[in-house]
């Protein structure tokens, strides 16, 4: 309690009697001008020269220090990532992509794989043989099953596909 | 910048786009053994797949594999019939399906017999020739 008194007196007497002619209040400025201009550094203090650079100047040296130490870096390390990455995808593409000529042979064998004829059936040249035999060959004839019930195919095709073009 | 060095060996598995993978899963063991013309025939197919209908996914699914194990020459073979076969009608195509089925009643030496001779055919011929269709028996 009293230490608060105490101080509130001080403070008191202080600003009354606080009167500062012009030169000292001149010298006062100067000094603090030097002390924040040593404590900004070399490069600060010229930009704060520099007049109408000066707001920038208070703060910019840090942002000078983020934009060529970090950020620029950074932007060179991604655009190239970014073009290493773009390469990358047109090699792929270029692996992956297919020639005309390839295309239409893979599309035949697609037809083959796909057909709903069993894939045993283009295998088997006996059977081929079979639907190219005219039926008196063979004593079985490719349009009738061998238990003799006859295919669905009419008297006109009862021989093989052979005939029926 | 050429993609494809003299020495084409193809696209590695994990170079295939997920798609490509999803379709071409069967075939996953067997990739490093195909030349780049064969896996590239493969991307084909498999950029074609969606294409397909659920049967037609189905079947090629269920083929791939055995279609990649086969034979330079047994390949070439099926690629041959198919195309004789697409010389013909959808009916006539329908026929030969059904045929298939009595072609597999035969007696296996009946058929045996039939796999000899086209063995030693020099060439297997069409299946509509014009001289094979003047000598059918009527």
């Amino acid at each position: 309690m009293n230490e608060e008194y105490f101080a509130r007196h001080i403070k008191e007497r202080l600003d009354d009697s606080l009167e500062l002619g012009p030169a000292a209040a001149e010298r006062l400025r100067a000094a603090r001008e030097r002390a924040l201009a040593r404590h900004r550094g070399p490069g600060a203090a010229r930009l704060v020269m520099g007049g109408g650079a000066a707001t920038l100047g208070s703060g910019s040296h840090g942002s000078l220090h983020v934009l060529t130490r970090i950020i620029l870096p950074a932007a060179i390390v991604l655009a190239a990532l970014f073009g290493f990455n773009e390469w990358q995808q047109q090699q792929r593409e270029a692996l992956l992509s297919v020639d005309p000529a390839t295309a239409e042979a893979a599309d035949e064998d697609a037809s083959v794989l796909k057909s709903d004829l069993p894939l045993d059936a283009y295998l088997d040249k006996g059977f081929r043989a079979w639907l190219q035999s005219p039926p008196d060959d063979s004593g079985n004839s490719p349009s009738e099953a061998p238990s003799g019930e006859p295919a669905e195919a009419s008297s006109a095709d009862a021989s093989s596909p052979a005939q029926q073009q | 910048m050429p993609a494809r060095a003299d020495d084409d060996s193809g696209p590695t598995w994990i170079q295939l786009k997920p798609d490509q993978q999803r379709v071409l899963a069967p075939l996953h063991d067997d990739w490093s053994n195909l030349d780049g013309t064969r896996k590239r025939k493969w991307i084909a197919i498999a950029n074609r797949y969606p294409q397909l209908s659920a049967d037609e996914q189905s079947r090629v699914q269920r083929r791939m594999k055995e279609w990649a194990s086969l034979t330079p020459e047994q390949r070439a073979n099926a690629r041959d019939f198919y195309r004789d076969l697409e010389k013909l009608t959808p009916e006539e195509k329908q026929t030969v399906r059904e045929k298939w089925e009595a072609y597999q009643q035969l007696p296996e030496d009946k058929r045996r017999q039939f796999a000899t001779s086209a063995a030693g055919a020099p060439e297997a011929g069409p299946l509509a020739p014009v001289d094979s269709a003047a000598s059918a028996p009527k």
